[in-house]
């Protein structure tokens, strides 16, 4: 399999290392991570004296740009010397990367495409990410809907710590750079939605046994009586591949960070666990013969099939989990089924097969790489 | 640049009671004046209740016709940024942060619709103002840092008293873990408070 085509394996260095390893969010550890599989917190931050991004040309964001890039650094954001933390410019990577990078959930849609007014070129759009690594727990997103947008994301539901580290870098930051803020609304963002404290706290849950019994809309609506929002495995206006939802809050005026984040940790979280898990177990002591088929045949279609699609792949790997978690399966373990659940996209698949891969060629890899991992 | 009769038709298109649904009714006779006053409102809107639709009707003459819709038109573009309201509302996105306090009277209720009632920002603080504040002494200069942070008294103490409501709330529905994050939060802004002289009122006198 020698690659003639110019070859993921040989882009550029940051990419390459970010793709080597999983992310630590996938890891499967964590508290309640049998439903929990992450914990994210986000701020929205504009720098003072500058027109929001959008409202920005291309100098202007240029000069956003550099002024976060130095600063970053001042504030020992990025240390000098650290190869660890990598500042990408993301108007020179080219589609692949992208694709890797939004798969990885580091950069958004928005930044991918850029805010290019017409006649100016995509690439000439100064936006960038900051990746911290290894583990990918944090994150900082320069020029996409708002000057800054940083994340922390942990494994499990961790949203103390999340939001304790995320807040430690926004000082930092703060003590470098003055952000957009008014006594009435506070942090100030490009979206109104936004304002106050820039916040949004999600975790990811993962909640086949309650699809499965046909149960997903009372969470729904209990989310939505609580002013929540309960999305897809992509965020805003995705499908809940997989069975994974994200559930955020979507007002960020009036309460405290930490008051916001007890809405969701203190209790919608730990109810919804709780009937996750008792769906689970009626699954196994009620309907044991229909789970142990369900969750067997989704591995045999995994460890046998030739073609796979990626919303094929994930709904069985979120079979192969439920299997786990219920005790029908030892191997393959969480932390492995998890990294699957990155590696059936299309970018990650192509950097694991070593080359670009046409569409028909994508499914056989996906195939492929399944019965290798799993068998 | 901007464009006034661009904004008049923008500004058109969505409900003056709602800012969300397109506008189905436009000419109404005030049930209380008796007068003729022109609204933009959605089909479903409760503030048009009451009103008397003339829909399908000949506009009645443009001498008693009132323009009372809540619009920004006279506001004119943001002054540091030259975003126009009608631009805010096609986008979602304001311009700048100086839009925030231009079309403040407009977006102050369409942000507090959009955000459950809340209207004042309790959370977090920038960290480099507040230790501008510790550092001086109180007087002049630490009120204005205090102005600039938490606003005028006035400001702060709606902002108390919005604590206090959700801590009375929190109590009241048994959520002590959320009652002592709020409290803390009070005793915080309370403490920034100290030693100046335009102490906020205390919550039950701000409504």
């Amino acid at each position: 399999m020698i690659p003639e085509d110019p070859s993921p394996m040989r882009r550029e260095g940051p990419i390459r290392e970010i793709l080597s390893s999983a992310p630590a969010w996938l890891s499967g550890g964590g508290q309640d991570a049998d439903v929990v599989l992450s914990s994210r917190v986000r701020l929205a931050r504009n720098i003072s004296g500058f027109n929001f991004v959008g409202k920005s040309d291309i100098s202007e964001r240029g000069a956003v740009m550099n002024l976060v890039r130095k600063n970053l650094t001042k504030a020992g954001v990025i240390a000098e010397d650290d190869k660890s933390t990598c500042w990408l410019d993301v108007s020179k990577l080219d589609e692949f990367s992208l694709e890797a990078l939004k798969e990885r959930q580091i950069i958004s849609r928005l930044l991918a495409k850029g805010h290019k007014a017409s006649g100016e070129k995509a690439e000439q759009d100064p936006r960038a990410v900051v990746v911290f690594r290894p583990g990918e727990r944090v994150s900082i997103m320069v020029n996409e809907e708002d000057h800054l947008r940083m994340h922390a994301v942990r494994p499990g539901l961790t949203l103390d710590e999340t939001l304790a580290e995320i807040s430690e870098i926004d000082d930092k930051v703060e003590s470098v750079l003055e952000y957009a803020f008014s006594p009435r609304f506070g942090y100030l963002t490009a979206c109104p939605t936004n304002v106050g404290t820039g916040i949004r706290v999600s975790v990811m849950l993962h909640l086949p046994a309650l699809r499965i019994l046909g149960e997903i809309e009372k969470v729904k609506r209990a989310a939505a009586d609580m002013s929540l929002a309960l999305r897809g495995f992509w965020g805003e206006g995705s499908e809940a591949d997989g069975d994974f939802y994200q559930l955020s809050n979507q007002t960020t005026l009036g309460k405290t960070e930490e008051l916001l984040l007890s809405d969701i940790q203190g209790s919608i979280v730990p109810r919804v666990i709780e009937f996750e898990r008792k769906a689970r177990e009626k699954l196994l002591n009620q309907r044991r013969e229909f789970t142990e088929d369900l969750v067997y045949r989704s591995l045999g279609i995994l460890t046998h099939a030739r073609r796979l699609s990626a919303a094929e792949a994930m709904s069985k790997l979120s079979e192969i989990r439920l299997g786990h978690s219920l005790g029908l399966l030892q191997s393959p373990d969480v932390s492995t089924i998890n990294r699957l659940l990155l590696l059936v996209h299309p970018a990650h698949l192509q950097h694991a097969a070593g080359r670009l891969l046409g569409q028909g060629e994508r499914k056989a890899a996906r195939a492929t790489l399944m019965r290798e991992t799993l068998c | 640049m901007f464009n006034g009769a661009a904004e008049q038709d923008a500004m058109a298109n969505f409900c003056d009671g709602c800012d969300e649904e397109p506008v189905t009714h436009e000419v109404f006779k005030d049930p209380v004046t008796g007068k003729y006053v022109e609204h933009h409102f959605c089909a479903n809107c409760p503030k048009a209740q009451g009103m008397i639709g003339h829909a399908g009707q000949e506009k009645p003459d443009n001498s008693q016709v009132a323009v009372v819709r809540v619009s920004a038109a006279g506001l004119g573009p943001c002054p540091s940024c030259g975003v126009t309201f009608a631009r805010f509302r096609e986008t979602g996105r304001l311009g700048c942060p100086s839009c925030y306090t231009h079309f403040e009277q407009v977006i102050g209720p369409m942000i507090s619709r959009a955000q459950e009632g809340a209207t004042h920002h309790v959370g977090k603080l920038p960290k480099r103002v507040l230790r501008g504040v510790s550092m001086t002494e109180a007087g002049e200069e630490r009120q204005q840092i205090l102005k600039e942070v938490l606003g005028q008294a006035e400001e702060r103490a709606r902002k108390l008293a919005s604590l206090r409501d959700q801590l009375s709330a929190a109590l009241s529905s048994e959520r002590y873990e959320q009652a002592a994050l709020i409290r803390d939060q009070i005793e915080q802004l309370q403490s920034l408070f100290e030693s100046t002289p335009d102490k906020p009122r205390p919550s039950g006198d701000s409504a």
